[in-house]
Formats: structure tokens, sequence, C-alpha cells
């Protein structure tokens, strides 16, 4: 059966302290709407499902179209770009809209993803070319190697992995898979990888590769299917034998 | 206890070391030699005494398997506490095999601790002279002590073969996507071997041994007859 009203329960706070509350909100259908489409619907007229007036839901996107990861909260319990997820292709019955959990939130659905931010400049994901004079075109790469690295590249640090990461939690100081898949992407470019030891040594740390439990939500969650353990495992090569070579080497 | 960020790497790789070599060794020999139950009290207890007789026994005891465990313990345990399981929530496979490994670790840890000071450290086992099959045999006919190691043979079976998982990603040594799931599945299967082989020698100690790829018993030792006198010197070649 179609839908006719699109009924949507929302986790909602007002800021980073405050206390998380409910809110139920039923919305006319139309065709061909994602969940950002029913959050500007609550945003036109603002009333729950109860006829209570209420403040606008507040949210975040940008590209609208998978690619930069603002958007991203639960959905149905799970961690996805809301922008992608088109309301046919959600079950029928009520849609839960939360923020994501492994981030503080700043208001509504909106998280600070910046601890993102922070561990991607703590493991160097980037390559340094900037200087005084013109260096000149970099080396070229395979394509099946560009291939790989491509893969890596479409990260954009929408945090589902955080999400379903159980290392990644109030308890324990690990990076996080995002992050540390960036090492193996900078790793890998012929340029980049003049600096590939100052990479490996920001994640030999505590909250570094180590601390990853192999439990492999990571690649489960992507929506961008990151070969992430692939990169766990190569980076595991890459950090022994590193480590073999300090112990030989001083 | 705060390390600097290269003692902790150096310390969560000999974890990983640790579980496979020399606990993961110890555990596949001990699996074996209890198995030694299987062909009857007098075979294990002989196995035992060959054990014991081992040169240096008690330095390998100490340094070779007791400090490691006691390392992998301690460190195992701090792991633990870093991780929020969510396997309820995320249900894949793997996930479920990340939350087992804890569980196991932690009731290994209390089994560990019975069964070695039961076994090895406790007074009586120290004077030496105990006929370890029977002791054994009283232990296990309690049905809960039986159940008791029994989960501790899965317990055991499984965390070595799922570690070996965890061990061959975390030194680079399974890393394309299918490399790791046969080395999980490698892991299962000697998480299978290991339960059933170990499970097996549980039952011995009650009498109750599946007997499979033996000799048969009805099988005779063949008396030899007396070997032929050497021919003498220059006899026929």
């Amino acid at each position: 059966m179609p839908r006719t009203a699109i009924e949507l329960r929302i986790k909602r706070q007002d800021g980073p302290s405050g206390p998380p509350r409910w809110e139920e909100f039923s919305i006319p259908w139309r065709a061909g709407m994602n969940v950002i489409s029913c959050l500007m619907e609550i945003r036109k007229r603002p009333v729950t499902k109860q006829g209570a007036k209420t403040s606008p839901v507040m949210w975040e996107a940008s590209c609208l179209e998978e690619v930069c990861g603002a958007c991203t909260m639960l959905v149905n319990g799970t961690p996805r770009q809301s922008c992608a997820a088109l309301v046919d292709g959600l079950p029928e019955g009520v849609i839960t809209l939360e923020p994501l959990t492994r981030f503080t939130v700043v208001r509504d659905l909106i998280v600070d993803r910046s601890p993102m931010f922070e561990a991607l400049k703590r493991v160097r994901a980037w390559i340094p070319i900037d200087g005084t004079y013109d260096l000149g075109p970099g080396p070229r790469i395979a394509e099946t190697e560009r291939e790989l690295s491509y893969a890596f590249s479409r990260c954009m640090t929408c945090g589902c992995c955080m999400e379903a990461c159980p290392q990644y939690n109030g308890r324990s100081e690990f990076l996080g898979p995002a992050p540390i898949a960036q090492v193996r992407l900078f790793n890998a470019h012929p340029t980049g990888a003049m600096n590939a030891h100052e990479r490996l040594e920001a994640i030999m740390g505590r909250g570094g590769l180590v601390d990853c439990g192999n439990a492999q939500n990571c690649v489960e969650v992507c929506p961008k299917e990151i070969p992430l353990t692939e990169a766990f495992g190569e980076l595991g090569r890459q950090t022994t034998v590193l480590w073999l070579k300090n112990l030989l080497r001083r | 206890m705060t390390v600097s960020d290269r003692t902790y790497f150096t310390l969560r790789r000999l974890h990983s070391l640790s579980g496979v070599v020399p606990v993961g060794v110890f555990l596949l020999e001990h699996f074996f030699t209890n198995s030694f139950a299987v062909q009857g009290p007098d075979a294990f207890n002989r196995a035992a005494e060959h054990l014991a007789e081992i040169p240096y026994v008690v330095l390998i005891e100490v340094f070779g398997i007791g400090l490691p465990i006691l390392f992998h313990m301690v460190l195992g345990l701090v792991i633990v506490t870093t991780g929020q399981a969510n396997a309820a929530k995320y249900r894949y496979q793997n996930n479920w095999m990340y939350l087992l490994q804890r569980v196991s670790g932690l009731f290994l840890v209390a089994y560990i601790l019975y069964h070695v000071w039961t076994t090895r450290l406790s007074p009586e086992v120290m004077r030496g002279e105990t006929d370890l099959f029977g002791m054994m045999s009283d232990d296990l006919r309690s049905p809960g002590l039986f159940a008791f190691y029994v989960l501790g043979v899965i317990a055991a079976s499984y965390h070595f073969g799922n570690g070996l998982f965890g061990f061959a990603i975390h030194w680079g040594l399974a890393t394309g996507r299918r490399a790791q799931r046969n080395v999980a599945r490698l892991g299962l299967a000697v998480f299978l071997v290991l339960s059933l082989v170990g499970i097996n020698s549980l039952l011995a100690f009650v009498h109750r041994p599946v007997r499979l790829f033996e000799r048969a018993p009805e099988t005779k030792v063949v008396e030899h007859p007396p070997l032929p006198a050497p021919a003498p010197p220059g006899g026929t070649r």
C-alpha cells in the first residue's frame, strides 16, 4: 500500500548539553521524497503530529548527492546519508531520525564531526609539496594503484564507520577507521610515500592502528564501499616493517 | 599506568604474538598430551611423566607458559575495557566474532586461574606423586565441573582459532579481503577441531571417549620371533 502520509519520529536536543527529547511529525507524502525533503517540509510548518507548535528541526546538508557526508544521521537506527535515504525505499511505518551517537550533538540532528578532522591532522593525511619553487610534475601512477587509491579517496569523513565501530567510543582513544585508512591512501602515492614513516609513526601510538579490534563493522556500513579492512591489513604490514626497522637500527 | 606510544605499540604487538607463540603452541601441545587419556589412565600418566622429565622444565613452565599467559591476560583485560560491543545493533558475522573473542577471553581468565591452581599449583600436586588421571576423573564426575571444563575447552579453542584471524591482520600477513576471509575460515576450522579433540579427552577422563582413527582394540601386538643370528662372515651374499 503506498503511503499517503509520512510519519517521523525525531530525536531532538536544543544544545550540546541539553537533554534529548522525542517529537513526532506527520507530513503529506509526495513522489520521490527523501529524508531531507521531509525535514524541509517540517521546517515549512513546524507543528508536531499532536498539533503542538515547535521549533524547526535543525539538520546539516550540503551536496545532496551523497558525496559530502554532512547530512549523515541514524535513519531507522542505521548510520547513513539522509539525502540518499529515499522515503519510498524505507520500510513502511514510522521513520526514526537520530543524530549520530559517537559525536557531540550541536543541535537536533547536527553533530560535531571535527574529531575526525583533528584525527586527519594527527595522521598527516596530506602530501607536503609546498615550497619556494615549482617542483614540476609528480611521478606517474600505475593504473591498478590509481584504481585502488581512488577507492580510498572517496572517503567523505561522513562518520558512518566511526558510528559502527565498537572500538571508537568515550572509553578509548582510538582514532577511528576513516582517518587511519587515509594513511593507506597517502602512503601509496609516490610523492606521499616520501613521508610514509611520519604517518605510520602517527598511527603506531595509543589510539592508533593497534586499537582496531577487527570487528569489521566499518567496511559493512561504509556508504562508499571503501575497503577499510584491507587498508588496516596493509597498514599492519607497513607498521610491522617500520617497527622491526626501528628495533634493529637504533 | 601510562606508557609511551612506542612502548604501547610494542606491548600490543607482543600481546598479539604471545597468543600464538608461545601460548597457542602450548595449547596445541596441551590438547595433544590430554588426548593420551583416550588411551587410558596409564598412557595419560606416562605422557604427563614424560613432560615432567623435559630438561629445564620449570624454567619452560614459568617463562615459556606461565608468564606469557599472565601477560596476555592482563593486557587482554585492559583491551576489553576499551571496547563497546554492539553486535545486537550491527549484526555482522565479524562483529559477533569480535564480541565472542572478548567473552571467551574473560571466561578463560577465570577458567585458567582455577585450572592451573587445581592441577598444577595446589600443594597436593606440588608435592608430586599425584595420580593426575584419577584426580581429573574424580573432578569431572561432577556434572557442574564437567560443564565448566567443556566451556573452558570451547572458549580456549575459539579464542585461539579466532585469535589467528586478528593476528594475521594485525601483523599484516592477510591484507586482501579474500585473504582475511580465508584466515577467518581457517580460524573457525581450528576452533572446531580443537573443541572436538579437547572434549573427547574430557570424555576420556570419565571413561567415555570416542575412539576414532585408532588401532582396533583387538589388534594384537605381534610377538616378533627372535632375530636370526647374524650370518657368519664369508657367507653367501
